[in-house]
């Protein structure tokens, strides 16, 4: 599917009727979680974007350690893995997806273990020692 | 790279598999329970389902964490991550046993033998480059270490870089 046709239609499910692809990222806000959508058209890629947030001040590595961990069983959140932006040091979810393996339906799965993993992450980055 | 970008089918996920096997001569990948392990130019690379996401689970192993840094180690290796997954090459990992992985997820649609012996061909390179250029990566700042990734491994392996900051 090409970009700018499945964002209008994962949209169109929410009740959005436009959507300007054509520029830049494309954000959606589930309950608090806003998910970012660009397309790479050097792999013809889906990149999908969604913030955790920042190391706590305990940040001793525990957490950075843990967050390894999460990636090793990808299953449990579709294919989304953990990381930190190498500039602003902020958590966050991320996912790269072949655009032409990809409809609504796909994309609604994997937005889904996205925001589960974001969840369940910014709870852990809230609560005392991360765990 | 050539051949990183996979071709559509609409395989299973033992169909896969059987065709890989049967691509480098083997009966049946060995492996364990739903695991199936090969082991391309000395590195260990394991492949499983997830039925899930449709997808194949593909990882290599790189290295071990270092035992008295692992904090620091694991900062390093979830910034590259960053890096990584951008360029749409997966994330790292690190198991139980604190050896740490690249892994990717590739869906079961977009993916033939071919497709998936490029993709592990992919992860094993990385590999490789992480172990000969291992001193770059540690025993200095994370900074220093993600800068080192990005010019050492993602732009030979991949390309110029093609980060994404939204």
């Amino acid at each position: 599917m090409q970009y700018g046709e499945l964002m209008a239609a994962f949209a169109a499910k929410f009740g959005i009727s436009e959507v300007n692809a054509g520029e830049g990222a494309v954000v959606l806000d589930f309950n608090g979680i806003p998910v970012s959508f660009v397309e790479d058209k050097l792999s013809d890629s889906l990149f999908i974007h969604a913030l955790i947030g920042e190391e706590p001040d305990f940040g001793d590595g525990t957490l950075a350690t843990e967050a390894l961990k999460a990636n090793a069983v990808l299953r449990e959140s579709a294919g989304a893995a953990l990381c930190r932006d190498a500039e602003t040091e902020k958590y966050a979810a991320v996912q790269s997806l072949p655009l032409a393996s990809l409809d609504v339906d796909s994309l609604s799965a994997a937005v889904d273990g996205i925001v589960a993993l974001v969840a369940e992450w910014r709870g852990r980055l809230l609560s005392p020692r991360g765990f | 790279m050539e051949g990183r970008h996979l071709k559509g089918t609409t395989m299973e996920y033992r169909e896969l598999i059987d065709a890989f096997a049967a691509k480098y001569g083997m009966a049946k990948p060995p492996g364990e329970g739903d695991v199936e392990t090969v082991e391309i130019d000395g590195t260990r690379v394991t492949f499983r389902e997830d039925p899930k996401a449709r997808a194949v689970i593909l990882s290599a192993q790189v290295g071990e964490m270092p035992p008295d840094e692992k904090g620091r180690f694991a900062s390093i290796l979830l910034k590259a991550s960053g890096l990584l997954s951008a360029n749409g090459e997966g994330a790292f990992c690190v198991d139980e046993d604190d050896v740490f992985h690249a892994v990717r997820s590739i869906p079961l649609a977009h993916a033939d033998a071919d497709g998936l012996t490029s993709a592990l061909e992919s992860l094993v390179d990385l590999a490789e480059m992480w172990r000969d250029n291992a001193d770059a990566f540690t025993n200095v700042d994370d900074e220093i270490a993600t800068r080192e990734f990005e010019e050492r491994a993602l732009n030979p392996l991949f390309g110029d870089p093609n980060i994404i900051r939204v």
